[in-house]
């Protein structure tokens, strides 16, 4: 352990402190009483430390509903996902089929469709099914774009498994599918967890989708009810903040608990010889 | 050899077999995948060859060959949304990962406390757009917002600045939100390849004589070269369909509509869906054209 | 227990060919040794019989059954790896009990069976352990025991013994070898260290680059290899190569070694060699040193000589021809002087000098 030379502290300090500003003021914002939010100089910490904007935002504007919808469509959304992609990837990786290379590649090229193509369509087809503004619907959709990321991961941490294994077992008598059940999903617990919080964070943090689909406040996740609310109460910063921080905090808590395995999962595959 | 017309090896059954079940185990998610994607991908197609409004959306409208498409490209609002995505992406990506490689190799060497650091970083990333994005402006805010107070106090500005809602200005302020966002991701990327590097290439240069300078040059760079690269590929690509941060930040306003918020206003505000739809596909080929001999390239 | 029986077996990964016409029979009950250096298609061959690999071409039959339509689980096979291969997330009773598990095999009777494996294995104490916590020693008997739970109709072990060290290695050796006898289990057994192929097998296979190159009794394949190949993989130091001539003269023979000429000892109770040129092969022990009886006197200078603690080994120089021969550690031969060697006649074998075959003594 070294400590840092003078170039690099003076990077990280510059780099904290962008990045801790918008955070901390965010926090600091939701706390503030009115006047002490539009008093200049602003004040780096409240006088008065309220708790009011919480209050409001939770039981009158509707964020605790919000809140547990995006529990819901981010946690439904997590469990198909793992469910789905989990056999998918291990077909990918371990079995020998005819256009496996193809799936792969269509697979990746899924990534490149602007979502904002996707959202007239899916607007007319949902509306039709039923499933306009509708969580299921939201869920249907966020699989979509969770998959193919999904079936990456996996598919390469599947792969990266020694086959001595698998081969054991199918020595002693598992089918393949058995095999995938019994040994390999056993094994697979830092994948699965690392695929399943980076899912969980596209669903809780998607707005595109959540503001063109959903209409009735009581299916409204974070992400709209938040834009909802700025655009009825544009000055009500304190509110505003207050609602940022309900759906920020979760996620970043969430992230603090798991970075190695989400890090782990993204990077993977991608860093030898790039 | 096996004679030709001679019954088939018993082996066959085993390898049809496995491909019976890498289709069942993948059906689940290449029909989801599929469904929700290719689906709208043809009504898309289907749109832009007819004339849709908003009374039409969703039934029978008249079909239009290729008027719409013909609408989209004389335009000239479109043309501008491009040149803005074009030096909006350009910008936004080089600015986030000239962050991300100074971001990494700060990190990249052991130091206590470097895990807070690392994870602090990422913030940006992980962090919802819509939130991220309201803190900005309020930051930004001409009249109460913190940044301008401080740059008034320090002499650097006189009155109160429209970050947002001027040109260009606006423009700049959606560039370093962009930087700012995602420069912990080519961090990652650029950080995980760092740490491949062996550490005897060094050593060996270190013995050479090379000063910390010479070292990047010689060692560092032609490691990393091709990470970057990629990262910039990728994310510029990724760069040109946002829709959501310029949306939450500007609504589009002040010279910073780009091509999904074209798409937008054009749907939503003027309804005149067809078009959008011609604009989706012209975006689509475009993005098509750029990604697949990347895929065909990076991809195992 | 059951017969395995490759027939014709070939296989191509792309363009390499892996196995060329691979025939060969495991008897019942006995225990074949695979034996080759790396590359030469003994892994593939064994995976082939379990199924985890499909021939390009030809077929397998266990027990008299055609199994190459058959899922290695199906086959009744148990399989040692070289790098064991246990669950990691199970312990080491599970371990055991998987293949008694996956068949829905009595809850009584697979405790039953896992405890006599283990009291067999001595690995009763560590039953309840995970396999990370395991020496290498302690894996491979795992391992072994896993194998044996099921009670296969054959075994297939692949090189199981190469990850351990030297001295596990010999004491693991002669426990594989007591168990097979004891269970009389057919097992095939891969491995390159022709040591372990000797003291292991009931009869060993030789292969190279993919070919069969010959199969018999340790004792046959050391006396009397089938080719040079077999004649300098098999046997530490290899056997010497003496390029000679054969002249026959009347009822006897003379045999020309550079310039040298020796005459075929008569009345040794073997005939001579063919006439021709010869490649003469004869191990460094079954050379004697000073006066016969035998073929010679064969005059060599002495360049080399190793201390081994057990023997010397001597390297000489015939008539630009290098020989190795083996002394008693008692030896006081020096680099640079001159000896006499005499060959016993009956250690002796022959191989044509194009083709690498043995001709002599024929069959």
């Amino acid at each position: 352990m070294r400590r840092p030379a003078l170039g690099t502290a003076a990077v990280l300090a510059l780099l904290t402190a962008a990045v801790a500003l918008p955070f901390y003021w965010m926090a600091l914002s939701s706390t503030k009483t009115f006047s002490e939010l539009f008093a200049l100089p602003p004040r780096l910490w409240p006088r008065y430390p309220t708790l009011v904007a919480y209050r409001d935002v939770l039981f009158t504007q509707g964020f605790l509903r919000y809140l547990a919808n995006s529990l819901v469509v981010a946690g439904t959304t997590v469990a198909l996902d793992l469910a789905i992609a989990a056999p998918g990837a291990y077909a990918l990786a371990r079995l020998r089929f005819r256009g496996r290379r193809w799936t792969s590649m269509v697979l990746g090229l899924i990534y490149l469709v602007p979502p904002i193509l996707l959202v007239v369509p899916l607007f007319v087809l949902l509306t039709r099914l039923g499933l306009r503004d509708s969580l299921a619907g939201l869920v249907v959709a966020y699989l979509a774009q969770t998959l193919p990321v999904s079936l990456y991961m996996l598919a390469n941490y599947f792969r990266a498994l020694p086959p001595e294994l698998e081969e054991a077992a199918r020595v002693d008598g598992c089918s393949r599918a058995g095999v995938l059940v019994r040994v390999v999903l056993p094994l697979s617990a830092p994948a699965l967890t690392g695929v399943g919080v980076y899912t969980f964070l596209i669903a809780w943090n998607e707005f595109l989708l959540a503001y063109i689909l959903l209409d009735s406040p009581e299916r409204f996740t974070l992400a709209k009810g938040l834009y909802h609310l700025f655009s009825s109460y544009h000055t009500a910063w304190d509110r505003v903040m207050a609602a940022s921080v309900l759906m920020t905090a979760p996620v970043l808590a969430l992230f603090l608990v798991f970075q190695r395995r989400l890090v782990a999962g993204l990077t993977a595959g991608g860093v030898k010889g790039a | 050899m096996r004679p030709a017309g001679a019954d088939p090896h018993p082996a066959e059954a085993l390898r049809r077999a496995e491909e019976r079940l890498a289709w069942a185990l993948l059906a689940l998610p290449l029909v989801s995948v599929v469904g929700v994607v290719a689906f709208p991908l043809v009504y898309n197609l289907w749109t832009s060859l007819h004339e849709v409004r908003l009374g039409t959306l969703g039934g029978p409208a008249p079909f239009a060959g290729l008027a719409n498409y013909v609408r989209a490209v004389t335009e000239p609002e479109l043309w501008r949304a491009v040149a803005v995505t074009v030096a909006y992406a350009l910008a936004g990506v080089a600015l986030s990962v000239g962050l991300g490689l100074a971001a990494a190799l700060a990190v990249n060497r052991p130091f206590r406390g470097r895990g807070v650091f690392r994870a602090l970083f990422l913030f940006p990333y992980v962090a919802p757009a819509v939130s991220v994005a309201f803190v900005w402006r309020w930051l930004l805010d001409p009249v109460y917002g913190a940044v301008n107070w401080a740059l008034q106090r320090a002499g650097a500005v006189e009155g109160p600045v429209a970050w947002l809602s001027t040109e260009p200005l606006a423009f700049a302020t959606v560039v370093a939100f962009e930087g700012w966002r995602y420069f912990p991701f080519a961090m990652l990327f650029v950080l995980a390849r760092l740490q491949a590097v062996p550490p005897e290439l060094y050593e060996a240069a270190r013995v050479d004589g090379a000063g910390p300078w010479q070292r990047f040059r010689h060692v560092t760079w032609p490691e990393l070269r091709g990470m970057l690269a990629l990262v910039f590929a990728v994310r510029f690509l990724w760069t040109v369909n946002k829709f959501d941060d310029v949306f939450l930040l500007t609504g589009g306003a002040a010279g910073t509509r780009i091509v999904p918020l074209w798409i937008y206003d054009t749907a939503f505000r003027l309804h005149d869906f067809g078009t959008a739809a011609a604009g989706s596909a012209l975006l689509l080929a475009l993005l098509l054209g750029a990604g697949i001999p990347l895929c065909r390239r990076w991809l195992p | 227990m059951a017969e395995i029986f490759l027939d014709r077996v070939t296989k191509r990964f792309g363009r390499v060919e892996a196995l060329r016409e691979l025939t060969l029979r495991v008897r019942e009950g006995e225990l074949l040794v695979l034996l080759g250096p790396s590359g030469c298609g003994k892994s593939t061959a064994l995976r082939i019989v379990a199924g985890l690999e499909a021939p390009t071409s030809g077929g397998v039959w266990i027990g008299g059954r055609r199994v190459d339509g058959v899922e290695p689980g199906d086959r009744d096979l148990a399989f040692v790896f070289q790098t064991y291969a246990l669950y990691p997330h199970k312990t080491v009773a599970e371990n055991l009990a998987f293949p008694l598990r996956v068949r829905k095999v009595s809850r009584e009777e697979e405790e039953a069976r896992v405890r006599e494996v283990a009291a067999l294995l001595g690995i009763g104490e560590l039953l309840g352990r995970r396999p990370r916590e395991l020496s290498g020693g302690q894996r491979q008997r795992v391992a072994l025991g896993r194998a044996i739970v099921r009670r296969p109709r054959a075994f297939l072990m692949d090189e199981p013994l190469s990850n351990l060290d030297a001295r596990l290695r010999v004491e693991m050796r002669s426990e594989i070898r007591r168990l097979q006898q004891r269970l009389g289990t057919t097992t095939v057994y891969v491995t390159h260290d022709q040591v372990e192929a000797m003291t292991l097998g009931d009869r060993v296979a030789v292969l190279r680059q993919g070919r069969l190159q010959q199969v018999g009794t340790p004792r046959q394949v050391y006396e009397l290899p089938a080719n040079r190949f077999v004649a300098g993989f098999v046997g530490s130091p290899p056997m010497n190569l003496l390029r000679i001539h054969v002249e026959r003269t009347g009822d006897g023979a003379v045999l020309h070694v550079g310039d040298q000429a020796l005459p075929w000892p008569a009345g040794c109770g073997v005939g001579p060699p063919p006439p021709g040129p010869l490649e003469l092969g004869f191990r460094p022990h079954s050379a004697r040193l000073g006066s016969g009886p035998g073929l010679g006197p064969l005059r060599a200078r002495v360049e080399e000589r190793e201390y081994l603690g057990g023997a010397v080994l001597l390297h000489l120089d015939a008539g630009g021809q290098r020989i190795t021969v083996e002394r008693p550690p008692e030896a006081r031969e020096q680099p640079g002087e001159g000896v006499l060697l005499y060959l016993s006649p009956r250690e002796l074998v022959g191989f044509d000098v194009a083709t690498g075959e043995r001709v002599w003594p024929a069959g």
